[in-house]
């Protein structure tokens, strides 16, 4: 027990001393925040204050960006600087560490939207129910658990750093506009909607908005919760298939 | 307590699949002493990291067995691991966390716990004291290896295996380290170094093994390596001849140019030299910087494979 404290501990402090996990866990999302605000902030989305609207989107944003691009290139940046190898060395069991892992991706991830949910209401006050809070809080946990599987098996499968870190962009960038994240999702054409409810991300931000924005759970909860449940055991099963502890020669 | 720290029986094992398949050792047969230092010698890409990852449990070998102080290491990894103390050639430090962080990161995934004096002593002896809060970024190559041999070592291992410790050091930093490499032995420890440096090996290791081509061609101490393979004392001088020309020449026995100079392996240095100035003479040449040197592993090496190590 004590190990995996102090392993946690270490990945943790790696963690948010490096300057641009900083940047793009906890300044940009708060500057999209604003810039959203002078935007969008006197539109509605479905009778509703966009800004309203928008913020558990972000909050998604951030998840996505967390597993898919931080995450991802994290474990790619290790993979790549031989730390991985060198913890190999160690009699330390891979489970162990990678436990280590996902409970530090989790932490620095709940600990950003805390800082962004924060931030809009002092803000934005941006209105939030402590019933709408609790309920979220197992979606969102659930909902970085599967974004943390999405990053690892855009890792496993890259060969190097800078191919996940454009993969995981893609991905994010693809889900961000066509999920529903901060576009309205009605605007789309109704094919893209089909395809655009396939993915992780819509099924996401449904079951994190409704609690957040009515206080209640998702009426779509069973099919959004399958959908995701799909996507992180298959990235699950593939990142610890195709994982590597250093990179191909 | 068994005499051997590590024993390897029949060992082989390859990288990549398919078309890209290296048989990177091929039926390594090794012993390492309790309390010695051993050098694995050998060029790049000779296979001798793929022995110390074979060691270390990193790496699946083929066929064969590796055992370390009496731990069978396929069949029980972690107990292995236990046992060694490792610095791999890449310093490979988990980036953001100081030097004391680091060491008590490495020492807990072995379930010790340094106090911090411990580790403050370590630091010291290993002339890091001014480091202890920085962080491996800022430190300098020479520090970053010095730091990733406190690693190594915090856990009080029985063996400590270390891939090319001195690679891409100065001078001075390179002989400090060798310090320590000494210290580790008087401490009772086992000491396997992998180097393509012979003077390393010659200056620190009780016994080498010299791999090339991922086979162990010769294993015993520097100077019963060169007594067996009867090297003669070298004739050294900077001067251009024609190699063909100088081959026959009395007692010389082989020649070979290094850079500007001229190296003849002679049975009579003197006769040989006498030879070389009339040569020289009739080219109109001089001879420069004459030195007779005594034969290294490095001829050694050459003798036995017909390759340079530095190559």
């Amino acid at each position: 027990m004590k190990r995996s404290i102090t392993l946690t501990k270490s990945l943790l402090l790696s963690y948010l001393r490096d300057p641009m996990t900083l940047f793009w866990n906890l300044v940009l999302p708060l500057f999209l925040l604003v810039i959203y605000r002078f935007v969008f902030g006197e539109s509605q989305v479905g009778g509703v204050n966009y800004m309203t609207w928008v913020v558990p989107g972000v909050v998604v944003l951030n998840i996505l960006s967390f597993g898919m691009i931080g995450s991802s290139s994290f474990m790619s940046h290790m993979r790549e600087n031989g730390v991985l190898r060198r913890l190999q060395a160690t009699p330390v069991p891979p489970l162990q560490l990678f436990g280590a892992y996902v409970v530090v991706n989790m932490i620095v991830c709940l600990l950003q939207i805390a800082v962004l949910l924060l931030f809009a209401v002092l803000v934005f006050q941006w209105p939030v129910s402590l019933t709408g809070l609790l309920l979220s809080l197992p979606m969102i946990f659930i909902a970085v658990l599967t974004s943390v599987a999405l990053g690892q098996c855009i890792s496993s499968l890259s060969p190097k750093q800078s191919i996940a870190l454009a993969i995981g962009q893609l991905l994010y960038f693809t889900q961000m506009f066509i999920c529903g994240l901060v576009i309205p999702f009605h605007i789309l054409p109704s094919w893209l909607q089909d395809f655009a409810k396939l993915l992780p991300a819509y099924a996401i931000v449904d079951l994190v908005r409704a609690p957040l924005m009515s206080g209640a759970l998702s009426l779509d909860i069973v099919r959004n919760l399958s959908i995701i449940a799909i996507y992180t055991v298959v990235a699950g099963f593939v990142a610890t298939r195709f994982f590597r502890w250093q990179s191909q020669a | 307590m068994c005499e051997y720290s590590i024993e390897i029986n029949s060992m082989s094992a390859h990288y990549g699949n398919g078309g890209k398949h290296v048989q990177a050792l091929k039926d390594v047969a090794l012993c390492v002493k309790r309390g010695e230092i051993f050098g694995l010698l050998g060029p790049n890409g000779a296979g001798k990291t793929t022995l110390l990852a074979c060691i270390e449990g990193l790496h699946a070998y083929d066929t064969g067995s590796v055992t370390i102080g009496g731990v069978d290491v396929r069949r029980n990894t972690v107990a292995a691991k236990r046992k060694l103390g490792i610095q791999l050639q890449r310093a490979a430090l988990i980036e953001g966390l100081t030097a004391v962080e680091l060491i008590q990161t490495y020492a807990a995934l072995y379930d010790i716990y340094p106090t911090r004096a411990r580790i403050d002593q370590l630091l010291k002896d290993l002339q890091l004291s001014d480091q202890a809060n920085k962080r491996a970024k800022q430190m300098s190559g020479g520090q970053q290896q010095r730091l990733s041999l406190a690693i190594a070592v915090i856990t009080d291992p029985e063996i400590v295996l270390l891939d090319e410790p001195t690679e891409a050091l100065d001078p001075a930093a390179r002989r400090y380290v060798w310090s320590i490499i000494r210290s580790l032995k008087d401490q009772g420890r086992t000491v396997v170094i992998t180097t393509h440096s012979m003077d390393e090996a010659e200056s620190l290791c009780g016994r080498v093994a010299i791999i090339n081509s991922g086979q162990i061609i010769a294993c015993d101490s520097p100077q019963e390596l060169i007594n067996a393979m009867h090297v003669n004392p070298m004739l050294k001088v900077r001067v251009e001849l024609p190699l063909e020309q100088v081959q026959p020449l009395d007692c010389a026995l082989s020649a070979r140019y290094t850079g500007e100079h001229l190296e003849v392996e002679t049975s009579q240095p003197i006769v040989t030299l006498n030879a070389l100035y009339q040569l020289a003479a009739k080219h109109g040449r001089v001879l420069r910087d004459i030195a007779i040197r005594q034969p290294n592993l490095e001829d050694v090496y050459l003798k036995m494979t017909g390759n340079s190590l530095t190559a």
